[in-house]
């Protein structure tokens, strides 16, 4: 017993000594093979994973007129339920009557970066959004799908609206349009990402200076940050695309 | 209109906002980079890389814009629904 004890406590001393010795954060996914540099990725891997089996769960094997009843207690599918029908009211607000078939999209998007930003608030693991290439990879796929959108929804006279509202205007609007088009996966990838590894690094700064309460306070500010920054993310790919689907109506 | 309207219409004129800047400063910084590129590939000197900045804030500007309109469409739409009669 306690030299089980003797080594769950060298393990859990493990994280502290490889600190120490690399001099940025640990995580477990490192000691996965390949893990010093694909850590993130194990990381977004095992999110997907967890989504991917909690949705098994919660609706695995029941019929619909099961599921019309809600658990009577606070359970996962309770939790689910409640993250998605706010973000049902909220596309219903943004992008009006044919929300319905966005929602997959942004409502997996909004989880995806939810738990993606949240495991970084327990110790031992880094949260993936750190880097950028997840970030940018989330913002590409949104900047993709918002465009393919738009030309399901409106055609080739979606391609009109790059080019301005007068014609011979085209050769100043279309630059302009396509610079602030490019402008806006680049500012969705960067403000995740700098979020993130902001409130990552103010954790880390004052466990190192006062390891006691202090950095409980700043992990409160974490939790916040990590429910706003997918917020802010699913709102803005909301924005967009409803700007990309909508436009026919306008005129 | 409720307390809880209210709040999400804050959450979501929070979240239209805080893209703005960020979007009018990058929109600048993927002028100068088109222009910077572009004058390397063509070898035209500095001129590109100054047409290409201008370019670049007309495109933050145009952002503004759009949001600005787009802001007041949905002022005016709350404003509607809450004057209608048996509205929330």
């Amino acid at each position: 017993m306690r030299k089980a004890f003797l080594g769950l406590l060298a393990v859990a001393a493990l994280p502290t000594a490889a600190l120490a010795a690399e001099g940025h954060g640990f995580s477990w996914f490192m000691m996965l093979p390949g893990g010093k540099h694909l850590f993130y990725m194990y990381g977004a891997l095992f999110i997907a994973v967890f989504l991917i089996v909690a949705s098994a769960v919660v609706v695995g094997g029941k019929k619909t007129e099961e599921m019309v009843i809600p658990d009577p207690r606070f359970t996962l599918r309770n939790l689910f339920e409640l993250i998605l029908g706010f973000l049902q009211q909220l596309a219903e607000d943004i992008i009006g009557r044919h929300y319905r078939k966005y929602l997959p999209l942004l409502g997996s998007c909004f989880l995806f970066i939810l738990f993606m930003n949240l495991i970084g608030l327990i110790p031992g693991f880094l949260p993936p959004t750190q880097k950028m290439n997840i970030t940018l990879g989330l913002a590409l796929i949104i900047f993709l799908s918002t465009h393919y959108f738009g030309l399901r929804e409106n055609g080739i006279a979606y391609l009109k609206h790059f080019i301005g509202p007068v014609w011979w205007m085209a050769p100043i609007m279309l630059p302009i349009e396509i610079i602030s088009h490019l402008a806006r996966p680049m500012s969705l990838s960067l403000r995740l990402f700098g979020n993130i590894t902001g409130d990552h690094a103010v954790v880390a700064g004052f466990m190192a200076l006062i390891p006691i309460v202090v950095p409980s306070v700043f992990m409160g500010l974490g939790l916040f940050v990590s429910f706003m920054q997918a917020f802010i993310f699913t709102v803005l790919s909301m924005i967009y695309i409803s700007g990309a689907v909508t436009h026919a109506e306008e005129h | 209109m409720t307390d809880r309207q209210d709040r999400k219409a804050f959450f979501r004129e929070l979240g239209k906002y805080s893209a703005l800047g960020l979007e009018m400063a990058l929109s600048v910084v993927i002028g100068m980079a088109i222009g910077y590129y572009l004058d390397r590939w063509l070898g035209t000197g500095p001129w590109l890389m100054v047409v290409w900045i201008g370019l670049g804030f007309a495109a933050g500007v145009r952002s503004l814009y759009r949001a600005a309109v787009r802001s007041g469409k949905d002022l005016e739409r709350d404003e509607e629904r809450r004057r209608k009669p048996g509205g929330p």
